[in-house]
């Protein structure tokens, strides 16, 4: 059993995938492309790797992860505001691409159900590919990435009609070709895309409701205990999805709105960090498994048309979306920024290729080719995304943006980073006198401690999470702290936070509750240190003293 | 994927029922685990064909669940996060300053606990190997059951919790050599040799790792979280390559990959990365380990009885007795010996182990893993302190300890003296400090080995419960000029109060938690309590003094 291939194979690819994103550090390549590539040697060019269903339920987790975190670091408010221009750009974008691919692959000479397949590929952004280089940049909740996410979510619906689509007519060309079968298929796919709005209304009112009525009691009697919060959380996305899927629709907006509805919890941001690790490995494996199922025996044959598609995708694209987007009133750059993250075609067109492929409608050639244009579009794409900001000022100078005669500027996006603040981690007794001690002396404190209701009634800046987690840490800008004090009761985190603050030169307050561990602490250079245990016996002897001398 | 929806659904159950009763979560995972057994097969048929029938038009390809051994993955993935997460932990530092205590209690319980296994094994007339493999399991304790309680009740820094902690640690590291032993004791000894020579290269290449290389790339290499985790995730692979290689089990790389990780503060920054995917793997792991547990034959309960009381019988009375040898209090360490006795989650892998290479049956394995889900299951009621209070005093050996000390000496007739409730954890200190300044003191205490220490040191004490009025007064509280109290414990304390009843001597009160404090105010309208504790005022002091005026010169 231990013997097998799935630890093999998940080793070979975790091997390769470090090896090859430690390359593109160097390089400069974002990381997923350098997966990608890492598969392609795995799987297409020396075989040591072939998928199997445990690496293919790994890729679906990652998938699903992702889009949960999308959903939770995305509240309702934030997305309601994007729906207009989501749904506008979506389905615009899809008609004008799908319309203009087909002319394209027309005129390069592919038959018309060649071309309609090819049209369609290409007409899929990858969300996945997306979300995971705005968390890279930590965009996603940017105006322009929060656009981009809606848009994302339009183009899923319509994968779905799509494939619901393509399903009808792969049965209907499986079957007898009877007028009466014909007939009953249209019947069907009508149905289903039917259904599948249905679906789609009734998973949005029931995640609503829960999100107002159902989770927020429960989750608050869990919150003390971040294990039962995360697990809860995690089986209350499986089920999301699983019933999205039972509802005939993609696991993908069903982890989404799984999301959605707990980012309405007050500690949604240290949900957020827990999964974050959890999906960074599952994603990984998906990117490398990606390129394991490429494949690209015809492509080089098609070189001229690989080409000038990838060229239409990472052009055209971004060209109808300035169109549609700097038309409803957004300034240039957040339409510039939100129109490059487009100009890619998704992991869903390669499924929808293994349909057709597997619906006789299209031959293996044609395979090749979307894989060849999928890794190029996202390759080139991923340094789109990064490096949006540079990009639009070269097009700028370059007066390419001109045509779309936008609003000029910046819309505004509202953050802080927290700088010269005294950061309490742990709101126990001593804590919270601290806290309060130090508020009174008008510190800015930011207090922080895994259980919400131990910040409540402080009148101090909360964050809610675990300190040893390097995020939070970055999110609390310990860096940027006047001090760190800790009074916590727990060796292991008091000596990473002692460890922390020694590298960054942050004055470090610790409690050294027992005496053991104060030679530790003092190696780490903490600045002062609480000691409760000597102050009390200290204590105790003058006051013992002061009674005998009364006595006298 | 239903399957997967499944088992984490069985996982919300089980930590929901933990968070509810206090109640050991692993046992609760394995039994969750065994609950889905007979309905999962059915449930994700049942659902796969809802979904087929509502839809069926959006199948991906591969997507079909049925016949995909999913359980598989998920054994050998949380298997090696498992042992892995162990390894990480694995530091000399945990025992704190009492190594020479952990060595002699981790190695005398796991030598005791696998003989006794090993006779038990013998006793069923089972073969010797099967007979050793139950010495195997039944000798090493629980640290992920332990651990969490010892936490949850913030015992992990008293004398009893480092030891505990450090001979967990330290049965964890013999579990997985002894496994090493086992799985070739059959092919003769040159080949166990062999096997001892792998796990000493594996460890030295980890070792060299830990100390060199880890340091460097983790603290220094400015990784970022998603590299840092797959660079973690990768040393775990290599590792369990090696042991591949080496035709040694693939825990021992996973642990060998946590140990190249655990120098400080390396462990720590992993630590940070890896905790919600090791909470996710715990539960998915001994979920699908809970549902291959078959119900043993009826002829062999007897057995688990035997062994459930074996744990119960033996392991605290001897770890008492080591532990007190070693200079531990009566009561941490009988409270470590309580902890100890259940059988642990490496108990189930070397059974796992055992019963995928066929060297045991399945109702074996099962036989265990019951043993396990039940003794888990008793350690927190096992550490209550009413148990605690009452087996102190019926332990024999305790009231030996205590008769060698004597009674100590009544204090009726002294004038003025400073009264001790117990010795905790520095009561010696402040008496002796006192003494040198000519005062009077007087040590309340029933621990027998305290006692012993107190008269090593020459403090005067009185042998007895320092919470009972009759004890107090025969220490002479009526002309005492005040009462200290040695606990931080606000029942203790309570008690302690109740115990003085009408007689007003100031009670000095070490610091504890401030809620429990504000709740203790209240006794200050009918007794003079001076809650000593000034570590805040202390703290405040420096920060206006120095500290601001440091940090204004450095803007």
């Amino acid at each position: 059993m231990f013997e097998e291939t799935f630890l093999r194979y998940l080793g070979m690819i975790l091997f390769a995938g470090v090896v090859f994103a430690y390359l593109g550090r160097a390089l400069k390549v974002p990381s997923l492309v350098m997966y990608m590539i890492a598969g392609i040697l795995l799987g297409p060019i020396f075989g040591l790797v072939e998928m199997e269903e445990a690496l293919e339920l790994i890729a679906e987790v990652g998938i699903i992860l992702l889009l949960f975190l999308v959903g939770l670091e995305l509240s309702l408010d934030r997305i309601r505001d994007v729906g207009k221009v989501a749904l506008f750009a979506g389905i615009g974008q899809v008609l004008f691409t799908a319309a203009g691919g087909l002319v394209v692959c027309l005129l390069l000479g592919f038959s018309m159900i060649q071309s309609v397949f090819l049209a369609v590929a290409l007409t899929f952004s990858s969300t996945v590919v997306v979300v995971k280089l705005l968390d890279l940049k930590g965009e996603i909740d940017h105006l322009y990435g929060r656009i981009a996410i809606g848009i994302f979510l339009v183009q899923d619906l319509v994968v779905i009609l799509v494939m619901t689509f393509l399903a009808g007519l792969g049965s209907a060309a499986g079957e007898e070709e009877s007028a009466v079968v014909e007939e009953a298929a249209w019947w069907t796919t009508a149905a289903d895309i039917g259904l599948a709005f249905v679906g789609m209304g009734f998973l949005l009112a029931f995640v609503l409701v829960a999100s107002k009525y159902i989770l927020p009691k429960p989750f608050s009697w869990a919150a003390r205990s971040p294990e039962t919060v995360f697990i809860w959380s995690l089986a209350w996305c499986f089920l999301i999805v699983l019933l999205a899927k039972f509802l005939n629709l993609s696991e993908e907006i069903g982890a989404f709105l799984a999301g959605l509805s707990l980012a309405q919890l007050p500690y949604h941001k240290d949900l957020e960090r827990r999964v974050h690790p959890l999906m960074n490995f599952f994603i990984a494996v998906f990117f490398v498994t990606l390129g394991v199922q490429m494949e690209f025996t015809a492509a080089f044959e098609n070189l001229g048309a690989v080409l000038i598609l990838s060229l239409f995708v990472l052009i055209g694209n971004p060209f109808i979306f300035m169109l549609i987007i700097t038309r409803m009133k957004y300034k240039e750059k957040t339409a510039f920024k939100t129109s490059v993250t487009v100009a890619q075609i998704s992991e869903f067109s390669f499924i929808f290729a293994y349909m057709g492929i597997a619906a006789g409608l299209i031959g293996l050639d044609l395979m090749s080719i979307i894989s060849a244009v999928g890794l190029i579009t996202i390759a080139v794409s991923a340094y789109m995304i990064l490096y949006s900001d540079p990009l639009y000022e070269w097009c700028r100078k370059l007066r390419l943006l001109a045509p779309f005669k936008a609003r000029q500027g910046e819309d505004r996006e509202e953050k802080e980073k927290r700088v010269g603040h005294v950061a309490i981690v742990g709101m126990n007794g001593l804590g919270r006198r601290i806290a309060e001690a130090l508020v009174e002396r008008g510190e800015r404190v930011l207090g922080i401690d895994n259980d919400p209701g131990k910040l409540e009634g402080l009148g101090v800046e909360g964050l809610i999470g675990n300190v040893e987690d390097l995020s939070l840490r970055e999110e609390a800008n310990l860096d940027s702290a006047k001090m760190v004090i800790s009074a916590l009761q727990i060796e292991d985190t008091n000596l990473i936070l002692a460890w922390h603050c020694q590298e960054c030169g942050v004055p470090f307050v610790v409690n050294a509750f027992d005496l053991s561990i104060i030679p530790d602490l003092l190696d780490l250079n903490s600045s002062y240190l609480m000691t409760p245990f000597i102050d009390g016996l200290k204590m105790q002897e003058e006051i013992l003293e002061k009674m005998e001398d009364l006595r006298k | 994927m239903i399957g997967l929806a499944l088992i984490l659904f069985a996982a919300a159950m089980a930590v929901t029922v933990s968070k509810a009763l206090r109640f050991p979560l692993i046992p609760l995972y394995l039994l969750a685990g065994m609950l889905l057994q007979p309905v999962v097969g059915g449930v994700v048929e049942w659902l796969e064909t809802i979904v087929v029938l509502a839809g069926g038009s959006y199948t991906a390809p591969g997507e079909e669940m049925a016949g995909f051994d999913y359980q598989t993955a998920i054994l050998e993935l949380g298997l090696a996060f498992v042992v892995f997460a162990v390894g990480l932990e694995l530091s000399p530092r945990r025992a704190g300053n009492r190594k020479k205590a952990v060595l002699w209690v981790g190695l005398v319980q796991f030598a005791v606990l696998a003989a006794a296994g090993f006779a038990v094994g013998i006793y069923w007339r089972e073969t010797v190997p099967v007979a050793i493999f139950l010495g195997l399991a039944v000798a090493a304790s629980s640290t992920l059951v332990v651990i969490r309680h010892l936490k949850m009740n913030q015992k992990m820094f008293t004398s009893g919790g480092r030891l505990v902690t450090g001979v967990l640690v330290l049965q964890d590291l013999l579990v997985i050599i002894g496994l090493v032993v086992l799985m070739r004791v059959e092919s003769g000894v040159a080949e166990v040799l062999a096997g001892l020579v792998g796990v000493f290269a594996v460890g030295l290449l980890s070792w060299f790792l830990a100390r060199y290389v880890m340091p460097i790339v983790v603290l220094r290499g400015k990784l970022g979280e998603e590299l840092l985790l797959l660079t973690v995730l990768t040393v775990l692979s290599v590792f369990m390559a090696a042991a591949f290689w080496l035709g040694l089990p693939l825990v021992v790389g996973a642990f060998m990959a946590g140990l190249s990780l655990s120098s400080f503060p390396v462990n720590g920054v992993v630590r940070g990365l890896i905790n919600s995917m090791n909470d996710f793997f715990v539960a998915l792991f001994f979920l699908v380990l809970g549902s291959l547990i078959v119900v043993p034959p009826v002829e062999m309960w007897g057995g688990g009885v035997v062994l459930l009381v074996l744990l119960l019988v033996v392991t605290p009375p001897l770890v008492k007795v080591v532990a007190e040898l070693k200079g531990l209090s009566s009561r941490a360490s009988l409270e470590s010996g309580l902890l100890l006795a259940q059988t642990s989650e490496f108990s189930l892998i070397v059974a796992l182990y055992a019963m995928l290479h066929g060297k045991i049956e399945a109702e074996l394995f099962s036989l265990i893993a019951l043993v396990t889900i039940i003794s888990m299951s008793w350690t927190p009621f096992l550490a209550r302190e009413g148990v605690v209070r009452t087996l102190i005093h019926l332990s024999p050996l305790s009231r030996w300890w205590a008769r060698r000390a004597g009674e100590g000496r009544l204090h009726e007739e002294a004038d003025g003296v400073v009264l001790f409730a117990g010795m905790g954890e520095a009561g010696d200190r402040l008496a002796r400090t006192l003494m040198k300044k000519g005062r009077e003191v007087l040590v309340i205490e029933e621990d027998g080995v305290l006692l012993h220490q107190l008269k090593s040191q020459g403090i005067p004490f009185l042998r007895g419960d320092p919470n009972n009025s009759n004890t107090l007064c025969r220490g002479g509280l009526t002309k005492a000029v005040a009462v200290v109290s040695t606990s931080v414990r606000e029942e203790e304390n309570r008690a302690l109060l109740l115990a003085m009843g009408k007689e007003r001597k100031p009670l000095l009160v070490p610091v504890f938690d401030r809620e429990a404090g504000q709740r203790f105010e209240v006794y200050r309208h009918i007794h003079p309590v001076v809650i000593t504790d000034r570590t805040t005022e202390l703290f405040l002091q420096w920060f206006d003094d120095v500290a601001s005026e440091s940090l204004v010169e450095g803007k």
